[in-house]
């Protein structure tokens, strides 16, 4: 893939190791994010999204191992660092924020304290200026009064507020590198459109790399620079956000669009497509789509196909090219 | 004494097969496996003590004195000359009998109380647990003490009041488990179908709380033969000339440097009873609490 | 938080009143008295001690009279030691057994949340098993056999610490490791269990990809949450020490409160027993009540109301 990115992973693999076999959740993910874009990453339940994200700051919980691959962070190998050099790329140079607002703060700590820690973490700074700074980022973030909650605790807070906690404490590190995985899964509409500009704000002020995680085909449209589909723990498609919504060269990208509904139709929720996602601890030697793919030919079946470029900084991979007679 | 060194209350799991857990979980743990047998062949023993006895656990052989173990008396023998084995075998009776009927007092109490405070729910649960709420935190043993020194210290007695002191915890378990279950599909069938509130008790709760319920008395027999030995070094257990683990180790104790075989033996027994049962109840727990399973 | 105090010593209240009533009837419904007993004393001298406590009145006089001086915070004479008050013989055993209560508690939690948190960490590993295997052990030898087995070794082979009486710190230790063990071993299993579960949030996950590390995580993070349960424990578990400790004091030779206790109630020193219970009950409420409290102030999620 051309120019060097930020990030960029190579035929990643984690598998979880289950009594009922080994899953491969993630299973040869190639991906690249570009300084200062934002790459969507899009794909159904299962597809391994999450995992992907967790992987990247080697968080996968066991019985889940990254088992191959490369995670290079400006050509440094994150799978190669020592405890001691995770931690410092933890918080500090890639943040995340994660999916469930609810659960995921601590709820026995204050705002305040939390959102700091990372300061406390990674640079030497007193607890006060580490406040201090806090408050300004969570004001910055659209806490109102920032300065006077810090010492409240989370239950104080709704849900969008403590997803704007989440981004606080993910910003606050300057990171280069910001994951969210769905961040707006869990919060109403209304709060969804409020936190989508926060992002876009984020982009702008902080000059983050973004990699956003959604079912919202209409927020990749939207946010996203890039697009990366995921299914069955492999990117199958990978394009500038526009060739991708209108030259899409992989039969599951060409579903999920069908399913879109025409603009103002309003809900731009991933729908279902007929048929059922792979069992993960038994994939085919072939393609993963073969079952549900209305092009599949009998060399899909045999062979798996690879991510090859189909176009200008377009890749997928498939065997079939279902554009060609038209 | 360790009335509450037990599981911690509600914590059981939702009902599942419990002859399944128990042959998975035994084949995949052989400790289990060893504990099982080491319980078995003490149960054993004790119940066949009158044929295994070498001697009567009353006969007093004041020459012979405290012996250590030798091959006539190979756990040795008391300071009135009694064979150590032969009263350790029937000690293991009545400490055994103890623990299960104390269980089993416990048992019927706190089934029935939780399963009716579940059950019915809301108000009539919420002053029930209140109730139990408030005797967790009261001196028990004292109770119990009292009862037994001033009435009298029977053995029937002595089920009793380590049955009454055991209940809280059952029917806090059995009151969730219920609280849970009855909400279940089968259970508003039933109710539909005009089943009365014993009868879905009986043919639905009781059997469906089966495994957490199993659980938890494996935990509360060693509980309970603890706190036999515990009031029989207070002197308020068992009355000689019969003995129980406890009166043995208690006598035991007292002359401990002189004769440490007398303590050794049935320590020796009652820690490998105590410590079988709890692993059992351990391991079985952990086998159904849905938290702990992680593959 | 006043008022949440308040309310609770107000609701406290029936519930003493109960225990003074149960245990007053229990004592009289039962067989026999304090100068009924074997005791050969002449019948005149009986029956004039008999008066000289109001025990030939009507049983109900009895009751009223004895909770008028429960009022007056009056637990009466004791029978047995005729020239001293029950509130006399609390007063000196209970500050000896309150000491070794919370040394042994102390011992408790010193032991138990390191052990409960390092087989957390190192959970399935070998330090867990050796743990857990400890703390079974430790569950299943009796304090009466801990008790002597340590004065065996320390006091009479190696000469660490005294044996038994009461005064020095020295004496101290040994009496209150073999009251805490048992408790330092199921705290120990608590801590573990909920630590588990902790570490298993999604909270812990967030403190992670903060660049969080490891000992930060546990004592910052997760501790708390695994402490809770530890502390709802600790009511129940002075309950416990409590009756522990008669054993202990009997072991021991330590002139605490249990030891009155056992011995009043086998002379039937109706007063004494009387009064040690409910001083008991009401200790063991105010010490849930300052759990309760603790609870409150660890847990931000409870509001006082
Ligand atoms: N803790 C785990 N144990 C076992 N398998 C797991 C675990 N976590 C994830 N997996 C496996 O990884 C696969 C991918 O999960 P992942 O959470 O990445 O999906 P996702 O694409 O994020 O889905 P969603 O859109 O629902 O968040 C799952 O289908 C599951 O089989
Ligand atoms: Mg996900």
């Amino acid at each position: 893939m051309p120019e060097s990115p930020v990030l960029s992973l190579e035929n990643l693999k984690t598998y979880f190791f289950t009594r009922s076999g080994t899953a491969k959740a993630v299973d040869g993910v190639c991906l690249d994010l570009r300084k200062g874009e934002t790459l969507g990453i899009v794909g159904e339940s299962g597809s391994g999204k999450s995992v992907t994200c967790l992987s990247i700051l080697r968080l996968v919980p066991p019985p889940g191992r990254i088992v191959d691959g490369k995670i290079l962070l400006e050509g440094r190998n994150l799978l190669e660092l020592s405890k001691r050099e995770l931690r410092q790329v933890r918080g500090k140079q890639i943040g995340m924020v994660f999916q469930d607002p609810m659960t995921s703060l601590n709820p026995f700590l204050s705002i305040g304290d939390q959102v700091a820690e990372t300061l406390l973490v990674h640079e030497q700074l007193s607890r006060r200026q580490a406040l201090r700074r806090a408050a300004e980022v969570l004001e910055k973030v659209g806490i109102s009064d920032a300065a006077n909650r810090l010492a409240d605790y989370p239950h104080r807070f709704s849900g969008g507020m403590r997803q704007r906690v989440m981004i606080a404490m993910a910003l606050i590190g300057n990171p280069k590198i910001l994951i969210a995985d769905e961040p707006t899964t869990a919060l109403d509409v209304t709060i969804q459109a409020q936190v989508l500009e926060l992002f876009r704000q984020i982009k702008a002020d902080f000059g983050a790399s973004i990699i956003l995680i959604t079912h919202n085909l209409g927020i990749v449209a939207g946010m996203a620079d890039h697009v990366a589909v995921m299914y069955a723990g492999r990117v199958v498609e990978y394009a500038p956000t526009e060739e991708m919504f209108s030259r899409p060269r992989h039969p599951y990208t060409l579903a999920l669009l069908a399913t879109l509904p025409r603009p103002g139709e309003g809900g731009n929720d991933l729908q279902p497509i007929p048929g059922t996602p792979p069992d993960l601890t038994r994939l085919p030697p072939g393609c993963a789509f073969y079952d549900r793919c209305p092009f599949h030919e009998q060399h899909c079946l045999e062979e798996a196909p690879p991510l090859l470029p189909v176009g200008k900084d377009h890749w997928a991979s498939c065997w079939v090219d279902f554009t060609a007679g038209r | 004494m360790a009335s509450i060194l037990q599981t911690p209350a509600d914590v059981l799991p939702a009902a599942l097969s419990l002859r399944g857990i128990v042959y998975r979980r035994m084949r995949r743990d052989p400790w289990m496996l060893l504990c099982a047998t080491v319980l078995g062949i003490i149960l054993l023993a004790s119940l066949l003590a009158p044929w295994i006895a070498p001697y009567s656990y009353e006969q007093i052989d004041l020459k012979l004195g405290a012996s250590p173990p030798n091959s006539a008396h190979w756990m040795g023998t008391d300071t009135l000359g009694r064979d150590l084995f032969s009263r350790t075998l029937y000690g293991g009776q009545i400490s055994i009998a103890v623990g299960v009927v104390g269980t089993l007092v416990s048992l019927l109490i706190g089934v029935l109380y939780g399963s009716i405070a579940g059950y019915r729910g809301g108000h009539t649960d919420e002053v029930m647990m209140r109730f139990v709420d408030l005797l967790y935190s009261l001196p028990y043993l004292f109770l119990v003490i009292i009862l037994l020194v001033f009435f009298s210290s029977s053995i029937l007695m002595l089920f009793v009041a380590l049955g009454l002191v055991q209940w809280l915890t059952m029917a806090r378990i059995v009151r969730g488990q219920a609280l849970s279950l009855k909400n279940a599909e089968f259970v508003q069938a039933a109710r539909l179908s005009g089943t009365s509130g014993t009868g879905i008790l009986f043919r639905h709760l009781l059997p469906n709380m089966l495994g957490p319920i199993v659980v938890y008395a494996t935990l509360t027999v060693p509980a309970v033969i603890l706190q036999e030995a515990f009031l029989s070094f207070l002197g308020l257990g068992v009355q000689p000339p019969r003995s129980s683990w406890g009166t043995l180790i208690s006598d035991g104790a007292g002359v401990m440097s002189l004769f440490p075989w007398l303590v050794f033996f049935p320590a020796a027994i009652l820690a490998a009873v105590l410590f079988s049962l709890n692993f059992l109840g351990d391991g079985l727990r952990d086998a159904l609490d849905p938290r702990l399973r992680h593959d | 938080m006043i008022k949440f105090i308040l309310r609770r010593i107000a609701l406290s209240l029936p519930v003493i009143f109960l225990i003074a009533t149960t245990t007053f009837f229990i004592l009289r419904l039962a067989p026999g008295g304090p100068f009924l007993s074997e005791r050969a004393i002449p019948p005149e001298i009986q029956a004039n001690l008999q008066a000289k406590y109001g025990l030939d009145q009507p049983l109900w006089i009895q009751y009223g009279r004895y909770l008028r001086s429960l009022l007056r915070l009056d637990l009466g004479p004791s029978y047995r030691y005729p020239e001293r008050t029950v509130n006399e013989i609390i007063v000196e055993g209970f500050p000896v057994s309150f000491e070794l209560g919370l040394a042994a508690l102390l011992v408790a939690l010193l032991i138990g949340v390191p052990a409960g948190v390092v087989a957390a960490v190192k959970h399935r590993g070998f330090l867990d098993r050796l743990t857990m295997s400890v703390v079974l052990a430790g569950i299943s030898v009796p304090t009466f056999v801990l008790g002597p087995l340590f004065i065996f070794f320390f006091s009479l082979t190696l000469y660490w610490f005294p044996p038994a009486l009461w005064g020095s710190p020295e004496q101290l230790v040994l009496p209150a490791i073999t009251l805490g063990t048992p408790y330092s071993v199921y705290i120990a299993r608590l801590t573990r269990t909920e630590m588990l579960e902790v570490l298993q949030q999604d909270y812990i996950r967030t403190a992670r990809a903060k660049g969080v590390g490891e000992f930060r995580l546990l004592w910052r993070h997760a501790l708390n949450g695994a402490l809770l349960p530890v502390v709802s424990f600790l009511g129940p578990a002075v309950a416990d020490l409590v009756t522990g400790s008669i054993v202990i004091e009997k072991i021991f030779a330590i002139p605490g409160l249990g030891r009155y206790f056992v011995e009043s109630a086998f002379s039937r020193d109706y007063t004494t027993v009387m009064g040690t219970v409910l001083f008991y009950a009401v200790l063991l409420i105010a010490a849930n009540l300052v759990v309760d409290v603790l609870y409150k102030f660890l847990d931000p999620r409870i509001e006082y109301r």
